[in-house]
């Protein structure tokens, strides 16, 4: 037997592989990684998933009904995790309805759209006259305010949207409006209690288990002995630095609590969330936040399941969380910031769970200057993202059974999933088009300064550039670049100067960077530490 | 040979890049120079604590620093002192210094001395207590050598010593001194970066100027020739202390220079890379006013050949003298009043006369420029004032800056603008919205702090993560402090609210407050942020500061209440063009339902 878990999602995709062409590329990189879920709604699963309640079953002990956001049990021990979600589907009706894509409202949505607003109007007081408030006002304030945390889906329905997920309470699970067959069959129809079944929420569609995956990765990685994570350091990743605290899985698991924590619950006012729920609960005459489909389990949803293996990247990810967790930084930031590191980490996975499936060196990520004019640098940046492709492709297409499959496979679970989302936060550029070269952000910037070093701490440059290098594959010089063309087969190598003179600008405006000599820069990370 | 003002004009061109024979540029060619020893001071404070530390102190000592900073002058001078006239000219020498009845090793360049086992004989040296070791090098070699080496020096790993290596070197003391303490050895650090070089540039300008070789002259020199003209001008204190002013706002912006790049600078200034005997046609284009910039090819064309000059280089990104003050503008062009005229110094009125005859046509004209650049160096200091200098140097702090230098107080108007001015802004930004220029009504004293937006956020009313109080000298003011230069500058402090004391208080500290610290050019960016001119490179670093000061408010709410208190409070641009806030809260109504109470 194989090692995936947990073993129960496991052996029903198995079962089921003769229909699901992407099981066999699941072995290498989770199920499932999908490229059409945005960054965003990766963010928003995990964290779903993390402060969910858990019902799991186990080999060794009694199922247990588990409220920790990572609980202690080895991932090899779980026979199923099972996980509780909200649609929040009254709260995303009132907030999101006035943004939603026209041709998806349906009569029943516009009526109830009005109910809601209603039933709120009945339900607030203006206690003070002289602000020329009334309560239509204040319904248009609220919405207003609520619509400004629409995370993602501009153009879909209201109910297929995300709200960033500044509190707990703005987390949701996937739900989509099954539009044609409800105008199919109920096109008049003004009751949204009539339409209920049309709302479907077990497609994994636009939460398609990309955030499950690195939730699973994280677990196995905290429930790792810390042998294993010494072994780790010392072999396959060898050169990654970890302070003695991070080597410790125990400490991680308690950073990585606190950090999700104050994400979740302290970095915005409660209130806000009250809010949120008292509008989500305002009329409890209409059942539309649980909704429940043919299926019993319909608000528990059944996690996916990871290799194993892949639990080194769990703990790589969850020290990089730990470190920005440390910083003092406002939840839009944080969000951003995460988002930012998931794509690294998703890049990575596919760059080193590639290469370690085909027995070969990990690639490596060439990112130049934006507005280089260099087309040696260009092309070797380019040359760096086809060999990504290449090691992805190769991969699938040893897995694919049917050749012919091996395009779409690439374009929904590979090559296409890193390209979209190295697009999505402008690492790779441009966002259309066929010239394609890694570059750097400021926001980019920040989240590896914050994943590499602690509030306060400081090391070289040449340090700085090395963990990167060692943690994602990145280079930046002409010692790198040349680097690429060996591992491409080329045998040029490039001489250009001042490969880095960007970089350091970029650093020395963020603040990051001090200057001690000709040759030497001190790359500190100038942010305040968090508080706890 | 000598010591005429041609030769020493010959001599000041080889200082530059602009003549193609550069060649005393280096320590070790200029040390052999007749001139040099005039010229170069002793940084007698320095020689003495590399001796003492050699021979007194724990006995290994680096100096490190960028090229140009003089470490191989120091140490040559140091060595010729010790040894009698020694000299350095091998990268590892040993001395006995009969002083001291001890060894002396120095050990120069390691970067480029790259001899396969110099990583051991560096360690060796640094292991062996017999021996005083002096290493003079540029950080990186040392980093490396030493990280090679770290098991030998019974370090744990590479980043480990690394680390210890760049405490000591990046010490925030306000000398320029650090200590690397390995297991077994401490190593005394002088990092020439870190020490404040625009004194000495001081002293090597005014010995330049003042050299007696000037005097001695040809016969056939011409009187009036650009280089004595200028050499005239810079004899006069204010003239430098205008040019050191210009170096200052330089520094303060991170533009820090080298001894070899001020002396390259001066080299420049007064020659202009003409010799004595040249014969000039347009003067005014080589004087000095003119050289500090760089010599024209035409307005807009810079001169490529001086813009190699480090200090040139730097100048021009700072467009000093494009954004001059529209009183001084009306001053200068008003043809009745010959104020200005007057009070130039008077061998360069002419000068003045030709710039403005000709420079009053529409549009940039060259000899506006030039006008302008006469006048910051050269009007008398009772007509000079503090507009011009800010705004010639594009620096609205600047005279304030200057003004906390020398100790004085900043009046109670400058005081209450420079705060009402810090406050506005600070104001915005915490609360993403745009304010009227005055504000006025009952929340003018308060900032809201909210959350913060991407791009994609829009919001009509701003959710509220902390209100407080903004009055001067109660809860918020304006103070001054020493940096690590020992330099003053400004920062605004804020009490704690968490903290019950005030700024009169016996007992308050800094622990009492959280402090923005405002150098130079944070400080002018928030001035400037304020006229709605917010195009600075360094945006995202000032912008990163506003944040992290937020935070840290946010952070020192008394008991996190913001996170736990009952009602939201939004913010918003009310009609009347002031800050509103709105509370909602939810409470219990009669048949125990929440309803939300808004006021």
């Amino acid at each position: 037997m194989a090692d995936f878990y947990p073993e129960q999602s496991f052996k029903k995709s198995e079962s089921l592989k003769d229909n699901n062409k992407n099981f066999e590329i699941a072995k290498v990189f989770g199920s499932r990684v999908f490229s059409e879920q945005s960054v965003l709604e990766i963010l928003s699963e995990f964290l779903n998933v993390v402060k969910s309640d858990k019902d799991i079953k186990s080999k060794k002990s009694l199922d247990q009904k588990n409220t920790d956001f990572f609980p202690q049990i080895k991932l090899e021990d779980i026979d199923s995790l099972y996980y509780s979600d909200e649609s929040n589907l009254k709260l995303k009706l009132f907030s999101l309805y006035i943004c939603s894509a026209d041709s998806s409202i349906h009569p029943a949505h516009s009526a109830y759209y009005e109910i809601l607003r209603s039933k709120l109007n009945d339900k607030i007081d203006v206690t003070d006259n002289s602000k020329e408030l009334d309560n239509n006002k204040v319904i248009s304030i609220l919405e207003n305010l609520f619509m400004g945390f629409q995370g993602i889906g501009v153009n879909r329905d209201w109910c297929g949207q995300s709200f960033l997920p500044v509190r707990e309470e703005f987390l949701a699970g996937e739900t989509i409006w099954q539009g044609k067959k409800a105008n199919d069959y109920k096109p008049d129809e003004n009751d949204i209690s009539k339409v209920f079944k049309y709302f479907q929420r077990s497609g994994h569609n636009l939460y398609a288990r990309t955030g499950e995956v690195l939730y699973l990765e994280i677990l196995a990685a905290l429930n790792r002995d810390p042998s294993e994570i010494i072994d780790l350091l010392e072999g396959e990743f060898k050169g990654i630095y970890f302070s003695e605290e991070e080597k410790n899985p125990v400490y991680i698991r308690q950073e990585l609590d606190k950090g999700l924590t104050n994400l979740l619950n302290n970095k915005s006012p409660k209130v806000l969330g009250d809010i949120a729920n008292f509008i989500n609960t305002t009329d409890k005459d209409t059942r539309l936040n649980s909704l429940n489909t043919e299926n019993e389990k319909a608000n528990s949803i059944n996690i996916g399941w990871i290799p194993l293996n892949n639990w080194k990247y769990g703990y790589l990810i969850a020290v990089e969380m730990v470190r920005i967790f440390a910083v003092n930084m406002d939840v839009i930031e944080e969000i951003d910031m995460l988002e930012n590191l998931i794509v690294l980490h998703n890049l990575r996975r596919f760059t080193f769970a590639s290469s370690e499936y085909l027995g070969e060196k990990k690639p490596l990520i060439a990112i130049i200057d934006s507005d280089t004019k260099d087309t040696d640098l260009k092309e070797i940046s380019r040359h760096s993202y086809r060999y990504c492709l290449n090691i992805i492709n190769k991969v699938i297409t040893e897995l694919c059974e049917n050749q012919s499959d091996v395009r779409k496979m690439n374009a929904r679970y590979g090559t296409g999933a890193f390209t979209r989302w190295a697009k999505s936060i402008e690492f790779l550029v441009p966002k259309t088009g066929d010239y394609n070269k890694f570059v750097l952000t400021n926001g980019m910037l920040n989240c590896l300064i914050s994943s590499t070093l602690r509030p306060n701490q400081q090391v070289s440059l040449d340090t700085f550039l090395e963990q990167l290098k060692y943690r994602f594959g990145m280079v930046f010089d002409n010692k790198g670049f040349n680097e690429v063309n060996r591992r491409i087969g080329k045998k040029q190598n490039i001489f250009s100067e001042n490969t880095l003179d960007w970089l350091v600008k970029m650093l020395d405006e963020s603040g990051y960077l001090i200057k001690l000599s000709d040759y030497v820069s001190l790359v500190k990370n100038v942010s305040i530490e968090q508080k706890n | 040979m000598e010591k005429t003002a041609t030769e020493f004009v010959k001599y000041l061109n080889t200082l530059h890049r602009c003549g193609g024979n550069n060649k005393n540029s280096t320590a070790e060619s200029n040390h052999n120079q007749i001139f040099a020893h005039d010229i170069l001071g002793p940084e007698d404070d320095l020689k003495e604590k590399i001796e003492y530390d050699l021979f007194h102190g724990d006995g290994k000592v680096l100096l490190t620093g960028f090229a140009g900073d003089g470490k191989t002058t120091l140490a040559q001078m140091l060595v010729e002192e010790l040894t009698e006239g020694n000299s350095l000219n091998n990268p590892i020498e040993e001395f006995y210094i009969q002083k001291y009845n001890k060894t002396l090793v120095v050990i120069k360049d390691l970067s480029e001395n790259r001899i396969q086992d110099n990583d051991e004989i560096v360690t060796r040296y640094l292991l062996n207590k017999q021996v005083s070791l002096l290493i003079v090098s540029n950080t990186g070699a040392v980093i490396y050598r030493m990280k090679e080496a770290y098991k030998l020096l019974k370090e744990p790993n590479k980043i480990a010593i690394e680390n210890k290596i760049l405490d000591g070197i990046s010490t925030k003391n306000s000398d320029s001194y650090g200590t690397i303490s390995l297991e077994d050895i401490k190593i005394n650090v002088i990092n020439l970066v870190k020490h404040d070089n625009i004194p000495t540039a001081k002293v090597i300008l005014e010995k330049i100027v003042m050299h007696p070789a000037w005097d001695i002259l040809d016969p056939s020199t011409d009187q009036y020739h650009p280089i004595l003209l200028n050499i005239k001008a810079l004899k006069q204190s204010y003239v430098r202390d205008r040019l050191f002013l210009m170096y200052q706002r330089l520094f303060e912006y991170d533009n820090r220079f080298t001894l070899r790049n001020f002396i390259e600078h001066f080299s420049y200034i007064i020659t202009g890379n003409l010799k004595l005997e040249d014969k000039v046609n347009n003067p005014d284009d080589y004087l000095f006013y003119n050289n500090v910039f760089g010599s024209f090819e035409s307005f807009d064309k810079k001169d490529i050949i001086s813009n190699n000059i480090t200090i040139i280089r730097n100048i021009r990104n700072q467009y000093f003298g494009t954004n001059i003050s529209p009183t001084w503008k009306r001053a200068v062009w008003n043809k009745t009043d010959n104020t200005i005229y007057e009070n130039i110094f008077e061998p360069f009125q002419p000068y003045f006369s030709y710039c403005r005859e000709n420079g009053y046509s529409n549009g940039q004209n060259i000899n506006r420029i030039k006008l302008y650049r006469l006048i910051y160096f050269l009007i008398s200091p009772s007509c000079m004032n503090d507009v011009f200098l800010n705004s010639f140097l594009n620096s609205p702090g600047l005279s304030l800056w200057r003004k906390i230098q020398n100790n004085n107080n900043l009046t109670n108007t400058e005081n209450i603008a420079l705060f009402n001015n810090l406050r506005h802004t600070i104001k915005e930004y915490f609360a993403g919205l745009k304010l009227p220029a005055n504000e006025t009504g009952e929340n003018k004293d308060k900032v809201y702090v909210t959350m913060s937006r991407r791009k994609n956020i829009r919001q009509s009313a701003q959710v509220v993560l902390g209100q407080f109080s903004w009055v001067n000298d109660t809860k918020v003011k304006i103070d001054v402090y020493k940096d690590f230069r020992g330099r003053n500058q400004f920062r605004l402090l804020r009490i704690k609210e968490t903290s019950n004391k005030s700024f009169k208080s016996a007992d308050f500290t800094n622990d009492d407050c959280i402090s923005l610290l405002l150098p130079l050019p944070f400080l002018d960016f928030l001035l400037n942020a304020n006229s709605g001119n917010l195009l600075d490179q360094n945006y995202q670093y000032f912008q990163k500061r506003l944040d992290f000061f937020k935070n840290e408010m946010i952070a020192n709410q008394i008991d996190k209440e913001l996170y736990e208190r009952s009602n939201l409070l939004l913010v918003r641009l009310k009609p009347d063009r002031n800050l509103g806030d709105l509370n909602f809260e939810l409470v219990d109504s009669n048949n125990n339902e929440k309803i939300l109470e808004v006021h």
